[in-house]
């Protein structure tokens, strides 16, 4: 290494957020380094051996329709997959891919070493290198310089990371990993609001100390959807089982009698755990009533030992952790590779970042992953991926890709973070995106080909493949319209063995598929509908029977996004909007929202406020054309030849007042 | 949910109608004007508000105090540019603690337009403005100090014209309504919370509440929606007042009983039938309630002109008013056909709607024709609705009174005495109404759960779109609230 090399694009970080940051951006053909502390676990699953979920699987295959690479590695794999709620509504279907943890890393660093443009250095970030309040490059631990035009942050929870097992302290991001120090200071140093999360993660448990007779079995569903489409239709890897238990009053017993114990209660951690996370101690004294929590074992790979114990992060101490695990039905042997603990770390409040995912006080700076105050795998990679395609915009002076509320859930977590913030490790939930039932797994290509042929990430050969899907359900969909059934003898008899209603007139494909009981599959009794891939079929039959919901959404998407089309200058001065609240000013000030649309998202700003704005550009508008025409249009005003008014609190006197009105 | 945003949906309404809503450039004005009923009256009440609302009061009333104590009402001789005005007490409201916001002084002078009217010149001679219509009112909103719910109790309040409705306008300033649809609002949140749990955290074993009990308690909103809905008819009444038209052939002593309402010489009276052709609107209090009587030319065919145009502005007024009422002459020989004619015409009425008169019984000494009437009144199925009486003797006239205000009286105030008087609200619970319908049909064939979300996030939006307020995240914490979660 030279004391000074130079590139377009640095990345800190090789998990999740690191790898698709660096990824897409030397796929972008821009010179990329990769640092990373410890080269043997890129793309490491620090937690959880699953990848996907409900919201989250969403989010996997949008980085994958945009060219990502998670759900591919996902695909490979895979040990287990479910599609979770596949017996709700088709909006909130989400899948999960179990993956096998080092298979799953081999894959990610073949990717990484293979790919073109994209350098990889083992050693420790130290530094930010500042010039003239840009972000220029990274000063690594050997005192060597790497400059760039532009630098992604994705820590996770390294920064200032200490580690919790019961009162016990340890510095470090996860286990066998030391924290990083220099970074979160020097970014305080310069004005951001740096503050502290925390989160936790269960004891691996050995294999062949359970008595697995004990647990329920949970296998994996009999049908595979592949995240990606550029993945083979049929699973690579055997698929594994995972087993069910239940925690009980003799376990709880044991936490509360230890709860003296735990840096939880004893106040030696300060940052904010996750809700929809809680550790067990956590569970057990929030829901007193609850007398038995489930917990799943999950293998965490074909060839290891390892099972992670889901449902029960906990930072008791060590012995504590054990004597409880033991009470559990199948662990009553249990031997413990690796105990659990809980670990706190900086992040940076993500309204300091804007929607490139760039900081706002030092250009050339952006921020991805837990570092922006996430957990998740899917979080961080979605994060990464636009940190990493943004940088690279940014270094070439190209306008930022920044995807909306109603294109993608990867819109609705940058825009939550950016205009909201949080104050716990933030989670995707489907009840998150207001148009949800636009915003679905099965169509992820068709809402976001356009962004990702504008990207041009993928490959000519990989965007081809994705371009005869439409191509193919674009004609399906024409044919379903066109082709009419006419009510003859043989098409009532197949309709008729179907299950359902004879036809009364002749009916188009497409009404007679809005039938509650008929299937896309039953299609191919009527016409040429058979032998489509599922992917091709399953958005267009969720859009026909879903059509009028579906019209509905996209008449709110289309009133939202007027929000959106009105434009704010980022040099707007907020202290001269009349009717915005001092703390209105001041967030707004602050955040510099773009459009309406975000500043109404902003938390701490009120209807009134937007109102406010409107009223501002319109009267700035009207003022700048001359058309300006003072006095009140409002209905009301003009109905009310007096005017009455009275501080609410002192009613006694509107009482009296009232009566003069009798 | 959603909305969340869905939080956007309500602002992108108001979009429609920024047009309405613009500042002015004299927003920074400090403005004053007449706060109390303009006319007689044992004080009034001129009230400033601004930023120099204090600054511009000091040279009219040189007795303030130099640092003047929010609250504090003083008392001393108010001096214009010729010489002392009046004596008044002189009430000082620092910003923040007044009703706009804003720095406000109000001044309690003597009645009469004389004194205020003085005033009012010379706060405008020291810098003031005179308010626009609701600006007050606009100025407390736009500085949060009321929410739109409440902005519009207000202009209610201004607008108020009987008695019993200022105090439902008074109860809706004070929260009770804002307190209604905050029930309405908490229902719905708790609805969404379990349904969106059950989608985002299927698989963290959390107990759901049985479709049965959510079902249930969307049966209880809907019922509880439906009440406050009903009670808008009345408070409309209740604001507005009553229409009600006089309908009846020529001379069959319609504007004579107007007359004995009024008791004054109102319409004109003659023996000549059609006179009236022209309609006479003339507006009384009925126990405190403003009654508007609409005395229309009878529904004969016209022979001239001008009888014609006033038999087409009868129908007209009868189309548009509360209350029909029949007014026809017993004593006239042909009152059978004419009561069959009427009942006919006026079937598109609610029959709730409409009074049947009967005038001149005191030409009928043997109670032959009230008899004869009533058997045929209930032959037409409008027994119940008949009355009798003599309006040039005065009889009967206080029975009829009674009976157009009776429907004011029943208490159908299901809601604590509170009542729905703005159409925003009607047609944001409508809304609501619609949307839990649907939801509850949903829930009841078990459909897809994200659907009865939608339903019942559209319902959230509009209720805070009638609370002035939008979506916060309360389902996803309400969410973390009541369920143990845990991956």
């Amino acid at each position: 290494m030279s004391a000074s090399s130079s590139f377009d694009v640095i990345v800190v970080g090789a998990g999740h957020a690191g790898v698709e940051a660096s990824l897409a951006s030397a796929r972008l053909g821009a010179r990329t380094v990769m640092i990373t502390s410890n080269l043997s676990r890129i793309g490491y699953m620090s937690c959880n051996p699953s990848i996907g979920g409900l919201a989250k699987g969403h989010m996997v295959r949008e980085i994958d329709v945009l060219g990502g690479e998670m759900g591919l590695a996902a695909d490979a794999t895979c040990i287990q997959f479910k599609r979770l709620n596949s017996k709700k509504g088709p909006a909130v279907r989400g899948s999960r891919a179990q993956c096998d943890k080092d298979l799953y890393i081999d894959r990610m660093t073949k990717v990484v070493h293979a790919t073109e443009n994209l350098t990889v250095i083992g050693s420790e970030a130290k530094e930010l290198i500042l010039e003239h309040g840009r972000c220029v490059g990274i000063r690594l631990e050997d005192g060597s310089d790497i400059r760039a035009k532009s630098v992604v942050l994705t820590t996770g929870t390294f920064m200032r990371g200490v580690m919790h097992i019961g009162l016990k302290q340890i510095e470090g991001g996860r286990v066998g990993d030391k924290a990083t120090i220099g970074i979160s200071d020097q970014l305080r140093q310069h004005g951001f609001q740096v503050q502290r999360l925390k989160t936790g993660t269960p004891a691996r448990l050995r294999a062949g100390s359970i008595d697995f007779s004990k647990t329920v079995e949970q296998r994996g569903d009999d049908r595979f959807y592949p995240f990606s489409s550029r993945s083979d239709k049929a699973l690579a890897l055997p698929q594994i089982s995972c087993w069910l238990s239940h925690t009980n009053e003799r376990t709880h017993d044991v936490i509360r009698a230890n709860l003296d114990k735990s840096p939880m209660f004893t106040g030696n951690i300060e940052g904010r755990g996750p809700r929809y996370c809680p550790s067990i101690e956590d569970k057990i004294t929030r829901f007193v009533e609850k007398i038995s929590h489930q917990t799943f074992l999950e293998p965490e790979g074909l060839s290891t030992d390892s099972i992670y114990l889901q449902g029960i992060s906990t930072s008791l101490p060590e012995d504590v952790q054990l004597e409880f695990l033991r009470t559990i039905d199948g662990l009553e042997n249990v031997e413990v590779l690796k105990y659990g603990y809980a670990v706190e770390y900086d992040f940076v409040e993500p309204t300091q970042i804007r929607h490139s995912l760039e900081t706002r006080s030092i250009p050339g700076l952006f921020l991805a992953g837990q570092i922006n105050g996430t957990s998740g795998y899917e979080e961080a990679a979605a994060q990464g991926f636009v940190a990493g395609v943004n940088s690279v915009r940014s270094a070439r002076g190209e306008e930022s890709f920044i995807l909306g509320r109603d294109e993608a859930y990867i819109g609705v977590l940058i825009d939550d973070l950016v205009t909201k913030g949080t104050k716990e490790p933030y989670r995707m939930f489907t009840s998150r995106a207001e148009h949800r039932l636009f915003l679905r797994e099965d169509n992820t290509l068709e809402r976001l080909w356009n962004r990702a042929t504008e990207l041009g990430i993928l490959g000519q050969e990989q965007a081809s493949r994705l371009e005869a899907i439409l191509v193919q359900q674009t004609s399906l969909r024409e044919q379903m319209r066109s082709s009419v059934l006419v009510p003859n003898a043989e098409t009532q008899s197949r309709l008729e063995s179907l299950g359902t209603a004879k036809l009364l007139k002749p009916t188009t494909i497409e009404e007679l598929l809005r039938r509650h009981e008929v299937c896309f599959e039953d299609l191919a009794n009527f016409g040429p509908f058979g032998g489509f891939d599922v992917s091709v079929t399953e958005p267009i039959e969720i859009d026909v029977k879903y059509a009028g919901y579906i019209d509905r959404e996209r008449l709110l998407m289309a009133s939202n996004r007027k929000l959106e089309d009105y434009k704010l200058r980022r040099d707007l001065d907020y202290s001269k909007v009349r009717g915005l609240s001092k703390e209105e000013q001041e967030k707004l000030g602050e955040k510099q929202p773009e459009t309406l649309g975000q500043a109404s998202r902003i938390s701490g700003v009120n209807p009134s406020a937007v109102q406010a704005l409107i009223v501002h550009l319109k009267a700035s508008k009207e003022a700048q054309r001359g058309e300006f025409e003072p006095g009140p249009k409002r209905k009301e005003w003009r109905r009310s030849a007096v005017t009455v008014d009275h501080d609410s609190s002192r009613s006694s006197e509107i009482e009296g007042l009232g009566s003069s009105f009798v | 949910m959603p909305g969340p945003s869905p939080a956007s949906q309500p602002l992108a309404r108001l979009l429609a109608d920024c047009d309405v809503l613009r500042v002015r450039p004299g927003d920074e004005d400090t403005i004053c004007a007449l706060a109390t009923a303009p006319g007689v009256g044992a004080i009034a009440i001129v009230r400033v508000s601004g930023q120099s609302a204090f600054r511009f009061c000091r040279p009219i009333a040189r007795f303030l105090p130099s640092s003047i104590e929010s609250h504090k009402a003083y008392f001393g001789t108010l001096h214009g540019r010729l010489g002392p005005l009046d004596e008044a007490l002189v009430t000082g409201f620092a910003e923040g603690k007044s009703f706009t916001g804003e720095e406000s002084v109000e001044f309690s002078v003597h009645g009469g337009t004389q004194i205020s009217g003085k005033l009012i010149e010379e706060l405008i001679a020291c810098g003031c403005r005179l308010a626009k219509p609701g600006e007050f009112t606009y100025r407390a909103y736009m500085n949060d100090r009321i929410d739109l719910v409440q902005a519009e109790s207000i202009l209610s309040l201004i607008e108020s014209r009987s008695g019993e409705g200022s105090s439902n306008a008074l109860s809706q300033l004070k929260g009770e309504l804002s307190g209604h649809f905050l029930d309405i609002e908490e229902d719905l949140v708790w609805m969404g919370a379990h349904i969106e749990a059950g989608i985002d955290f299927s698989s963290d074993g959390i107990e759901l509440k049985a479709a049965p009990e959510l079902l249930d308690r969307a049966l209880k909103l809907e019922k509880k929606v439906a009440a406050l809905l009903a009670t808008y008819a009345k408070g409309r009444l209740l604001r507005d007042g009553l229409t009600v038209a006089l309908v009846g052939a020529p001379n069959a002593g319609k504007s004579s009983l107007l007359n004995a309402v009024v008791k004054e010489d109102r319409a004109i009276v003659t023996d000549q039938p059609g006179t009236t052709r022209d309609l006479i609107e003339v507006e009384t209090r009925l126990e405190g309630t403003p009654v508007r009587w609409v005395d229309t030319a009878g529904l004969r065919d016209a022979v001239d002109e001008a009888e014609k145009l006033g038999v087409e502005r009868s129908r007209k007024a009868i189309e548009s008013s509360d209350f029909v009422v029949v007014v026809m002459d017993l004593s006239d020989p042909l009152w059978k056909s004419g009561f069959q004619n009427f009942v006919s015409e006026a079937r598109r009425f609610p029959r709730r709607q409409q009074w049947y008169v009967f005038n001149k019984v005191d030409l009928d000494s043997e109670g032959l024709g009230i008899s004869d009437a009533k058997t045929e009144a209930s032959k037409l199925g409008v027994g119940e609705r008949v009355l009798f009486l003599s309006a040039t003797q005065g009889k009967g006239i206080e029975e009829f009174q009674a009976a157009v205000l009776a429907p004011l009286r029943e208490s159908a105030f299901a809601h604590g005495g509170v009542s729905i008087t703005q159409a925003r609200h009607v047609e944001g619970l409508q809304t609501i109404l619609e949307s839990l319908r649907r939801a509850i049909e949903l829930i009841e064939r078990d459909a897809s759960p994200e659907l009865m979300a939608l339903e019942l996030s559209s319902a959230v939006h509009t209720i805070h779109e009638l609370l002035g307020k939008v979506f916060h995240e309360q389902v996803i914490d309400r969410i973390f609230k009541e369920f143990c979660l845990g991956k």
